[in-house]
């Protein structure tokens, strides 16, 4: 077991310090971020009349406002980006490092992942922490330790989802190759269904049944509206229950692509 | 007793034909032929512990597909193989914890990592105690030299050193079998010998098992006894390396330098003409008329210096490579074994 631990650790530390390794990149990315916030944050303000207490697909100004800007971050926090190398291992038979070697790809790039966004969550998190700051003084934005407390559980549950879900999208490389464009049209589509741009009531009652239905909005939505106090603390269990069975669900799905893509793999070759 | 033991091996590769032009294109998009290669054409030997084993042939022979099976890369679609007596391809953690695999053209470390962070990953991977892999590292990184090397991204190390640190890389966990698939490719003649010196070295003193494939014949020469040639997927030679040239032995090569140019038409008479290149001429005469020969040489032509050598090791392999020898030279080995 303590081998276990070991071998996993160190690609934990792998994770880590590549993060390290590319620490301008990440800087940079929250330069990117900032464009759509302030677009945004300029359409919502047009769209309420000032001073206004008038609700807007169920929320007002300042919970638009904190919405749009935590579940900006919070995309950035759990957004994944493993799958573009996992596709490069299985286009380019780097994936035969791995099949030769006592270790176990799903493990090794979950490990990697989660070191890596060990460095970046410090650093989204005193963003996050700045951006709370701000719109709780100058905005009213509503702050309670427990919600908190549990918004820090829900991103440890949506990292591991949107883990799961990108690692489905990235065993597409096994039977397509040059998926890039894939990739990321796949992402626009998942943030959108997340919650990641508009919260979920903008696409209606239909479109948000729908959307409640499947696991996206558990990566970006639930935890913004957990730290926005839309959702109470004692409300949430049922929340992180549903979320449970979709990591299930979602780890069966996982491992029946990678061992049909592995056989593949290992038929057809690099 | 052998640890790898391969039996009619199989692999076929699958792929779509797509035919010239924009049309060709466009056709394709509806229609697509499917072909099949075969890679790998039923092919069966043997390798015992510690031997060192040249596994050769042309680009294309289907040297690296067979690596890759019996490393557990890559499914045959027929045929059995065995490797530390467990098939290869299922992969189990008792198989992988004692082989390793090096492929020239595709480093194992990771790039953006300096080289001592992989090893550290591997000492993990592999489960080394950590007196072992200190003493193991030592040994290692001190044969080569790359103890200042070890703090620098591998992506930022030349050809050889990258090499080099993948070698260090696959040995930390002592494997028993080795498979190097051209391991110097690209790199000068004294990173070549560093590298032939420490398969030597651990060959001799662990009894390591190596198949090694390259197209440098002075790997080959260096380290193998023994040689395992494949030519468009089929066995065309297993035996010894000295008895690759056993059909070819019966001739010499005999080197003329002239004074003077000759008509390349004049050459062209004399029996075994093989090519001019200056004042240099080249022929490839039975042993039995290399006196006459030489006699006619000296009379009939002008001719300052003459040369007369065994015919190169290259020649033997290509001949076999072009099929030339093909069914003339002995299977050395199983007729040792049989002795």
């Amino acid at each position: 077991m303590s081998d276990v631990i070991a071998k996993y650790g160190r690609c934990f530390g792998v994770g880590l310090r590549n993060s390290f390794a590319y620490r301008i990149n990440f800087a940079f990315s929250f330069l990117a971020a900032l464009s759509p916030v302030v677009i945004q944050t300029a359409l919502w303000t047009n769209l309420y009349k000032p001073g206004s207490a008038d609700l807007l697909f169920g929320f007002n100004y300042v919970q638009m406002i904190a919405y749009t800007v935590i579940a900006n971050l919070v995309s950035r926090l759990v957004r994944t980006g493993f799958e573009y190398e996992m596709n490069t291992d299985i286009r380019t038979g780097g994936l035969d490092r791995f099949l030769v070697k006592p270790i176990g790809y799903f493990g090794f790039r979950m490990s990697v992942f989660l070191g890596a966004k060990a460095a970046q969550t410090v650093l989204t998190g005193m963003v996050l922490a700045a951006a709370v700051a701000v719109m709780t003084a100058f905005l009213g934005f509503p702050l309670h330790g427990a919600a908190v407390a549990t918004f820090a559980g829900s991103i440890l549950v949506a990292l591991m989802l949107n883990f799961l879900i990108f690692w489905c999208v990235g065993c597409v490389g096994f039977w397509l190759t040059e998926i890039g464009f894939l990739f990321e049209a796949v992402r626009i589509i998942i943030i959108t269904a997340s919650g990641g741009i508009f919260p979920l009531s903008v696409f209606g009652d239909l479109g948000e049944r729908i959307l409640d239905a499947l696991p996206f909005r558990f990566t970006i939505q639930f935890p913004t509206e957990i730290l926005c106090g839309r959702i109470p603390v004692h409300e949430a269990a049922s929340g992180f229950a549903l979320a449970g069975a979709w990591i299930a669900a979602l780890a069966l799905l996982d491992r029946f692509l990678w061992n049909r893509g592995v056989r593949r793999f290992a038929a057809v070759g690099s | 007793m052998s640890i790898i033991e391969v039996n009619g091996l199989a692999r076929s590769f699958a792929y779509h034909e797509k035919p010239e032009g924009l049309n060709g294109s466009l056709r394709s998009l509806v229609r697509r032929t499917k072909k099949i290669r075969e890679a790998v054409k039923g092919i069966t030997f043997s390798v015992d512990e510690g031997e060192v084993v040249g596994f050769l042939g042309p680009n294309g022979a289907g040297k690296t597909t067979t690596l890759k099976m019996l490393a557990g890369i890559m499914h045959p679609s027929g045929g059995t193989a065995r490797v530390l007596d467990t098939i290869p391809w299922q992969r189990k953690k008792s198989f992988r914890m004692r082989i390793a695999i090096v492929l020239g053209q595709r480093s194992q470390l990771w790039p953006d990592l300096p080289a001592r962070e992989s090893f550290l990953l591997n000492r993990a991977i592999y489960e080394i105690p950590k007196s072992d892999y200190e003493r193991r590292l030592g040994e290692l990184v001190e044969r080569f030299g790359l103890k200042d090397l070890m703090g620098i991204q591998v992506r930022r190390l030349s050809l050889g050193e990258r090499m080099k640190m993948d070698i260090v890389a696959a040995l930390l966990h002592r494997p028993s079998v080795l498979f190097l698939d051209e391991p110097t490719i690209g790199l000068d003649l004294l990173s070549q010998r560093a590298i032939q010196d420490l398969v030597r070295t651990l060959n001799r003193e662990e009894r390591l098992t190596v198949m090694l494939t390259s197209h440098y014949l002075s790997d080959i020469e260096n380290l193998c006894e023994r040689v395992v040639l494949i030519n468009d997927g089929s066995l065309v030679y297993d035996g010894a390396l000295a008895g690759v040239n056993a059909t070819l032995s019966e001739r010499k090569t005999v080197t003329l330098v002239l004074s003077a140019p000759v008509p390349h038409a004049v050459l062209a008479r004399y029996d075994g003409f093989r090519d001019m290149n200056g004042l240099t001429a080249r022929f490839e005469v039975p042993r039995a008329a290399v006196k006459s020969f030489s006699r006619q040489a000296l009379d009939e032509l002008p001719v300052v210096d003459l040369t007369i050598e065994e015919i190169p090791l290259e020649e033997g392999i290509a001949a076999l490579y072009r099929g030339d020898a093909r069914g003339e030279i002995r299977d050395t080995r199983r007729e040792a074994g049989r002795e």
